[in-house]
């Protein structure tokens, strides 16, 4: 399943500096949807290059961080239940530094 | 949702689910309240953006182009000569010294900061660079809308390298970390007025929103700044030289920061000493952390907090004088029935400012009446205006003994940036005009005491 996750508001600097990513990310147990849990767990142990504390607390994002899928809040959609399909973009934004 | 016409995009408002749009309304119905409080913002107006690149200063910039645009239009279409609209410029604070950041990764974040600039709309902003250091150099600078760090001549080169190595050492000498922010932030806030005053800016604004105001309500409150607390949160702020709006106080960063992406508005991360670093390092991270924290089971949790702290009773000078400007910010003649009414508030007595973070100073932190202290007298009619400017007449900077300076503290500068009575270490580094902020507060110290105390004073024939 290819993805396109954006990193905003400075969450950019636990990913190389890199703001977006083109990903390929396979579903568990052959399904063919991907909940947002599991895409965590993938960015955490494929993405993520350093301090993991600053963009996830447990199996969830850390307070602070707003998660968008295809410019939905996550929360409209469920949060780690909501589901993302071939093509979705998800945007991750750290409103910790503001002004 | 909302508008019931298209589908939810994000929950704001705490609980209800809005399309773009009627978020984007619903923030600017926010910022036009916030900016028509008091009539903060009249036809005559220049008004000074302070854009720190994040998504609160970068929608007060677009919010206030939009209505400025839209003022204009309507006065050149109703062909009204009298009518007229506030002018806007943009001022940014490089903070690079601060951080140990290189100068080439300064200059890059500099060249940033203007290409968004330069896209808010067709006509080129003013946008004015300074930087921390800025408050070391004696001389009024020339800042120019795309000026380096550093000129082409060698002396003014010369000169801003001094300043960022005495801003390093000034800061490095400042052993607490919440004391260092803070420092940084009241210098970040001089620099500010410095350039609003140079230019002839009648008002700042700052992108402080509720989730800030909230994370500053419970630092305050861990450092003792209880009673100095209402000054800085409410929708206008008038102890400064020039005037300092909240526009985007009730606005939470959750609904700025959906905004900016949903609407393409660039923003530019600087990484402060707050962002990005350990949540444990000072009173301010941890308070912006745990704001986060206690908004993920009630996400009004913030906007509470500050609508509690904003019922504390404000000061005299969050109350703009009479006469200011008397256009509404849409240039009509603005009708003084209509203002809020403001009776609680105490006419304008003029308060003792702490000299390093101008916070009002209550009565019972003073100390026990000094001896009078010698003061030059050049500082003897000092208004805190004139204190703001650094001297060019060669005054010896060191003019007050560090107990003295210290006395005309507040508490919480006491302890967290000049903790130490027996060094003068940090008060040697300081920017001249906090020392001169601080003669200014001692003579008004002194006045008020012998108000005090006037019933009892012998007159000179008795």
């Amino acid at each position: 399943m290819q993805l396109t996750l954006e990193f905003k508001g400075g969450l950019e600097l636990l990913f190389g500096s890199v703001k977006v990513h083109q990903i390929e990310v396979e579903p568990s147990d052959g399904k063919d949807k991907l909940k947002l849990q599991e895409l965590l767990i993938w960015v955490r142990n494929h993405l993520l290059k350093e301090r993991p504390e600053m963009f996830m607390k447990g199996n969830s994002v850390r307070p602070g961080v707003l998660v968008l899928i295809n410019d939905c809040d996550w929360e409209l959609l469920g949060q780690l239940d909501a589901v993302v399909d071939e093509k979705d973009t998800v945007v991750f934004i750290s409103t910790l530094h503001g002004g | 949702m909302k508008c019931k016409q298209k589908a939810g995009q994000v929950l704001g408002n705490q609980t209800e689910p809005m399309c773009k749009d009627c978020l984007r309304l619903s923030l600017l119905s926010k910022f036009k309240t916030g900016l028509n409080h008091q009539g903060a913002v009249g036809g005559s107006d220049k008004v000074l953006v302070a854009f720190s690149g994040g998504p609160g200063s970068r929608l007060a910039l677009q919010f206030l182009c939009e209505l400025q645009s839209k003022l204009q239009d309507e006065a050149e279409s109703c062909k009204d000569r009298n009518s007229a609209v506030f002018d806007v410029g943009v001022a940014f604070v490089d903070e690079s010294g601060a951080q140990g950041i290189p100068l080439t990764d300064a200059q890059k974040t500099l060249d940033e900061i203007a290409s968004v600039v330069a896209e808010v709309r067709p006509t080129p902003l003013p946008l004015h660079l300074t930087s921390l250091e800025s408050l070391f150099e004696n001389e009024v600078l020339e800042l120019q809308a795309s000026s380096k760090l550093h000129e082409d001549d060698n002396s003014g080169k010369d000169n801003k390298d001094k300043s960022r190595q005495r801003l390093i050492e000034l800061l490095s000498r400042v052993e607490d970390q919440t004391g260092k922010e803070d420092l940084v932030e009241h210098m970040r806030m001089d620099a500010l007025q410095r350039v609003a005053k140079h230019y002839g800016y009648t008002r700042v604004v700052l992108g402080l929103c509720t989730t800030r105001v909230a994370a500053r309500v419970l630092a305050a409150t861990a450092k003792g700044e209880g009673f100095a607390l209402p000054a800085g949160i409410q929708y206008v702020d008038a102890r400064w030289p020039v005037p300092v709006l909240l526009p985007l106080r009730d606005c939470v960063s959750k609904e700025l920061s959906v905004l900016c992406h949903l609407t393409n508005l660039k923003t530019v991360f600087l990484k402060k000493m707050t962002a990005m670093g350990n949540s444990r390092a000072s009173i301010n991270s941890l308070t912006h952390s745990f704001i986060s924290l206690i908004n993920e089971e009630n996400p009004s949790r913030e906007y509470t907090i500050m609508r509690t702290a904003a019922k504390l009773i404000p000061f005299g000078f969050n109350k703009l004088a009479q006469d200011d400007s008397m256009l509404h910010f849409n240039g009509r003649p603005r009708n003084p029935h209509a203002r809020r009414n403001l009776g609680r508030i105490e006419p304008c007595e003029i308060e003792v400012l702490c000299p390093i973070c101008s916070a009002p100073l209550a009565k019972s932190d003073f100390s026990s009446l000094q001896p009078k202290v010698s003061v030059s007298d050049s500082f003897t009619r000092m208004s805190l205006e004139e204190a703001f400017e650094p001297s060019t007449s060669g005054i010896d900077s060191e003019l007050l003994p560090s107990k003295i300076f210290r006395d005309v503290c507040c508490p919480s500068c006491q302890y967290q940036i000049i903790p130490d009575q027996s060094k003068d270490s940090v008060l040697e580094l300081l920017p001249l005009m906090v020392q001169q902020r601080a003669a200014a507060s001692l003579l008004r110290k002194e006045g008020w005491m012998r108000e005090y105390i006037g019933d009892c004073l012998l007159e000179s024939d008795e």
